[in-house]
């Protein structure tokens, strides 16, 4: 019995496994699992929050033809008790919320400064009190009400619906959110490898991504 | 009028200990074999164990009071020097040192630790210690089992000579029954929690209450001035006898008799290797099936027998002999 | 005999010293105070400092007064204490995160503001370190010879001189091997205070988690902070080993047989 190491992102965590549940999974930052790779981590296939990591790889030819098979959005999540009393983004202007953030690197914390931008609300960002490595934790700290917002995608938020009130982004200030994969030269099972990417982009695949809120290409 | 009165229960493992005693301005020597309690009675009038009943020094009802507020000087058996001290800041610890120092002799060790002192030197920095606290009740666990016999000598003369000087209720506790009768002026003996007998060393020889006294009390002590004298040490004792013994010494000594090693007989032997002192017997006491018989200032231990044929009568005139092997000086 | 066990000793030393000395061999020199110069690496040194000072301050203030009551005193209940105070030793660190959430959280037992600020950091490393601390220093007061602490007490002493004067100085040398333990224990730690610390520059960043953040973003900061850390550490045990050997070696019992 082979077991494929699928290194994904870690808004995947939920739907990946609904597609596959054989192969073993390792979910966090896509910038980490990038770097893990470059640093002879075998695994059979990468899939990011960012074509930014896979273009990467494959320029150092250390993977194959990266391919999108998802999109996302990005969304304002406040805990279920709103204790900053947050109903916009513009909201965040205010001092003396308690907002946290992907890190630098991380896909969620480039999306969430690129779309602050857009929107000229880079002010925003002195409320930050912790940038995180994985947006799961992001999401994790509103959830327990501790953080007053996080920017997540919106995926992120179906899992914890009962516990977290999400708030739209302008569409304006959307950016663009592309899921590409593709298959490690590391890989060890490049033939099974392959199987689970046709999984992913098959009809059935699909339907789980967008039952769990994902957009597709 | 120095005074420690105790009246003290201790529960201990196999028994309980219980004890009533007075001290007035004289040392008392508690000795009795390993376990019996003597260690715990002191830790008891500390303060250091909890104990049922009283201890009163001077008027003073203690019974309540922690060992910290409780004026006692304590001699541990191992001394207990506070090693990261030197011996000036041991002796201060427990109050101002004013010139028990010098009283003592260490006034040189002042700077000194307790890692580079002696044993002897030891000794004094913890009676120093305790006096320093011009403590009403001084109390001493052992203060010589932890000397070589050498220096055992020299520190129980010096003991001695403080012990009278300072004129404090004091109790020591010896398994020693001769360091016991060098030191003390009355001397409990202490088995199994109880004393079963409190009076002066020779009385404790003269008239045992039983034989585990009599075994335990060991020998006469008797009293002189040694000298000198070709392969044997002459002792002049206090009554104008003369006695040799195998032993070296010089100066104040006890000599101590096993009462088992001396003879009784009504002429004096012609055997000139013995010691023979003639005197008045003035107890006999039977121990088991043995008699205790006091001829002077010597009590012999005899087989009742022995007795029996000698026909042995109070006021009789007798002469005790036993061999100068047979007398062990100890310096006074 | 000796070959089999010079063989295992090789093999254990190596393992344990390689992973060191690879982090000073991959990196030169000068490139290691270079980018030590980095604004990353030198927040997150101040940072680290300052937060691993107060845990500990804290940890040696509050703990060694508790450690003293746990060792000298019997009580009903002791046994339950002493392994209260060890837990954090067995917590997975994300779940000690998760704890001083439940305890300190906004949303917590005693709703506090806490989270995410630099107080956050110094409480989680105090949090972890202190049973390494504590445990050591129970020891060391539980070793303390009674009779010492017996002729103290008939010496007029209170039981605050006692502690102060006996205690204390006797167990000095015991108290700074626990506090370098401790010590090193609180500079390593990262799981709790990610947690509830979170992570951002100059605030809460401390070097284990800098070199986490920037591993995958700037390897060779990453690294030269692994070096700083490492170097840090070893001058630090170095340090209390020297200041505990030099305390105790001069206090070893007297022993009581005349010289």
């Amino acid at each position: 019995m082979k077991l494929l190491a699928i290194f994904a992102a870690a808004s995947l965590t939920g739907v990946f496994p609904q597609i596959d549940r054989e192969p073993r999974f390792q979910f966090a930052g896509s910038d980490q699992l990038a770097f893990q790779i470059t640093q002879g981590a075998r695994a059979d296939v990468f899939a990011a929050a960012s074509p930014k990591y896979p273009e990467q790889l494959y320029a150092q030819g250390l993977c194959s033809k990266p391919a999108v098979f998802a999109t996302n959005t990005v969304v304002l999540a406040v805990p279920r008790a709103n204790p900053a009393h947050i109903h916009s983004i513009y909201d965040l202007r205010r001092d003396g919320i308690k907002l946290v953030i992907g890190a630098k690197g991380v896909p969620i914390g480039d999306y969430t400064r690129t779309m602050l931008a857009k929107l000229d609300l880079s002010s925003a960002l002195k409320n930050v009190v912790s940038e995180e490595d994985d947006v799961k934790i992001v999401v994790a700290k509103v959830a327990l009400g501790e953080a007053d917002a996080g920017f997540v995608y919106r995926t992120d938020v179906k899992p914890v619906g009962n516990k977290v009130f999400r708030i739209a982004v302008p569409a304006a200030g959307q950016p663009t959110v592309r899921y590409e994969l593709c298959i490690p030269t590391t890989s060890q099972h490049p033939k099974l490898a392959a199987a689970f990417v046709r999984e992913v982009l098959s009809p059935r695949g699909r339907t789980a991504l967008r039952t769990a809120g994902f957009g597709l290409p | 009028m120095a005074e420690l009165r105790l009246d003290v229960a201790v529960p201990l493992r196999a028994f309980e200990l219980r004890v009533a005693l007075d001290v007035g301005a004289e040392t008392v020597a508690i000795v009795g074999p390993s376990g019996a309690g003597k260690s715990t009675l002191l830790r008891a009038v500390a303060g250091l164990v909890p104990a049922r009943g009283h201890v009163r020094v001077n008027g003073d009802d203690w019974s309540t009071l922690a060992p910290e507020r409780r004026s006692v000087g304590f001699v541990f058996q191992d001394f207990a020097l506070f090693p990261h001290l030197s011996v000036r800041g041991n002796v201060a610890f427990g109050g101002e040192p004013g010139d028990v120092l010098e009283r003592l002799g260490i006034a040189h060790l002042a700077d000194a630790r307790p890692r580079e002192l002696s044993g002897g030197e030891r000794q004094r920095v913890a009676l120093a210690r305790a006096l320093a606290r011009k403590p009403q009740v001084l109390l001493l666990d052992e203060p010589l089992a932890a000397l070589d016999p050498h220096t055992r000598d020299t520190v129980r003369v010096e003991l001695r000579a403080t012990l009278r000087e300072l004129r404090l209720p004091a109790i020591v506790v010896t398994h020693d029954f001769v360091d016991a009768a060098a030191l003390a002026d009355r001397v409990g003996v202490l088995v199994e929690g109880a004393l079963v007998q409190v009076g002066r060393a020779d009385e404790l020889i003269s008239a045992p209450v039983s034989p585990f006294v009599a075994r335990f009390a060991g020998g006469n002590v008797l009293h002189g001035h040694a000298r000198r004298a070709d392969t044997l040490t002459s002792v002049e004792l206090d009554d104008r006898n003369v006695i040799v013994s195998s032993d070296d010494a010089q100066g104040e000594v006890a000599a101590v008799v096993y009462p088992w090693d001396v003879t009784l007989s009504r002429a004096l032997p012609s055997d000139s290797a013995q010691n023979h002192v003639q005197g008045t017997v003035t107890s006999i006491v039977p121990v088991a099936n043995r008699m205790r018989v006091t001829v002077g200032a010597v009590t012999a231990e005899i087989t009742a027998e022995s007795a029996q044929r000698l026909q042995i009568r109070e006021g009789d005139l007798l002469v005790a002999s036993w061999k100068a092997t047979a007398t062990r000086l100890v310096a006074l | 005999m000796k070959v089999l066990f010079g063989a295992a000793a090789a093999v254990a030393l190596t393992f344990l010293a390689l992973p060191v000395l690879a982090i000073f061999l991959r990196v030169s020199p000068t490139t290691l105070v270079h980018e030590l110069n980095d604004p990353v690496a030198r927040d997150a040194l101040v940072v680290s400092l300052r937060t691993s000072a107060l845990a500990q301050a804290l940890v040696l203030v509050l703990g060694t007064p508790t450690a003293y009551l746990l060792a000298t005193r019997r009580f009903r209940g002791r046994n339950v204490l002493l392994t209260v105070v060890e837990l954090p030793l067995v917590l997975p660190p994300a779940v000690a995160g998760i704890g001083l959430f439940a305890a300190f959280g906004r949303t917590g037992l005693l709703s506090t503001s806490v989270p995410f600020t630099q107080l956050a950091v110094v409480l989680a490393i105090a949090f972890v370190s202190a049973p390494f601390f504590m445990r050591t220093a129970v020891a060391s007061f539980e070793a303390l010879d009674p009779t010492l602490i017996a002729a103290a007490r008939t010496l007029g002493a209170r039981p605050w001189r006692v502690f102060v004067r006996i205690a204390l100085p006797l167990s000095a040398g015991g108290l700074g091997a626990g506090l370098a333990l401790s010590f090193a224990r609180g500079l390593g730690e990262f799981g709790a205070t990610i947690m509830f610390a979170g992570s951002l520059q100059r605030v809460t960043q401390t070097l284990s988690l800098a070199i986490y953040a920037e591993f995958a973003r700037n390897f060779d900061v990453a690294l030269a902070m692994g070096a700083m850390l490492v170097a840090f550490s070893f001058f630090l045990l170095l340090v209390v080993k020297w200041l505990s050997f030099g305390w105790t070696s001069p206090f070893r019992s007297v022993p009581s047989s005349s010289a």
